[in-house]
């Protein structure tokens, strides 16, 4: 297996650098990659490349979402001492935003994951389209067809909410 | 132009800044003259906000 993930270095190396789009964060999810498919070894149906890529990208899903995390974090009135209220953040309840996360898991999910990518990752369609191996009209299907639906799930329609409750 | 009708995924792409020049700026005309495309540019990004509110509490 070894030899085989030797042999898989360069092209493994073009991968990590198509998610991280950085030379230092690339070698460092390469190294992350090589470490965790040898130490935790390979499943015997799969073989060792395609493995190994989804290794890739799920240590770099990781890291993104654990960087966004820390980012955000910087900015959460909670966290520190800034007593700035966000306004539109305050009206939307927490009824509502657990209705949203109930939306969201009845997402297939395929778009759930392509719309977390985009909407909450902010990613670029050709990173999502490379990151999970699909054509980038397939993650513009996917995201319209899932944030159609939540439209419908969680009642948006402008002109029901016109004459509705919501302000 | 005006009436030149809008897929999802064309609006869904709009809100990512995904469309390429020429097709962000008739969204963006349409949105600004035809209330049925701004109606829906509407709802799905109020959707995607929720999305994102709803990412940033967990």
């Amino acid at each position: 297996m070894k030899q085989e993930l030797l042999e898989l270095l360069p092209r493994l190396r073009r991968f990590a650098w198509s998610l991280t789009n950085a030379e230092h964060d690339a070698d460092d999810l390469l190294q992350a990659t090589v470490e965790r498919v040898l130490r935790k070894g390979v499943p015997d149906n799969i073989p060792v490349d395609r493995w190994a890529f989804t290794v890739c990208r799920n240590l770099w899903i990781d890291e993104y979402r654990a960087q966004k995390v820390r980012k955000n974090a910087q900015w959460d009135p909670t966290l520190n001492d800034n007593q700035t209220v966000d306004g539109e953040r305050e009206m939307v309840s927490h009824i509502e935003l657990d209705r949203v996360n109930a939306a969201m898991k009845k997402l297939p999910e395929k778009q759930h994951m392509v719309l977390s990518m985009v909407a909450v990752e902010g990613l670029s369609y050709k990173h999502v389209a490379t990151a999970l191996d699909i054509p980038v009209g397939t993650v513009m299907s996917r995201l319209a067809r899932a944030r159609s639906r939540l439209v419908e799930m969680l009642e948006l329609d402008i002109r029901a909410a016109k004459a509705g409750e919501r302000s | 132009m005006t009436n030149y009708v809008f897929t999802d995924e064309t609006l869904s792409a709009f809100l990512d800044n995904e469309l390429d020049g020429t097709e962000m700026a008739r969204v963006r005309d349409a949105i600004a003259t035809n209330m049925e495309v701004a109606n829906r540019v509407a709802d799905l990004s109020e959707a995607n906000k929720l999305v994102i509110q709803q990412a940033e509490k967990h």
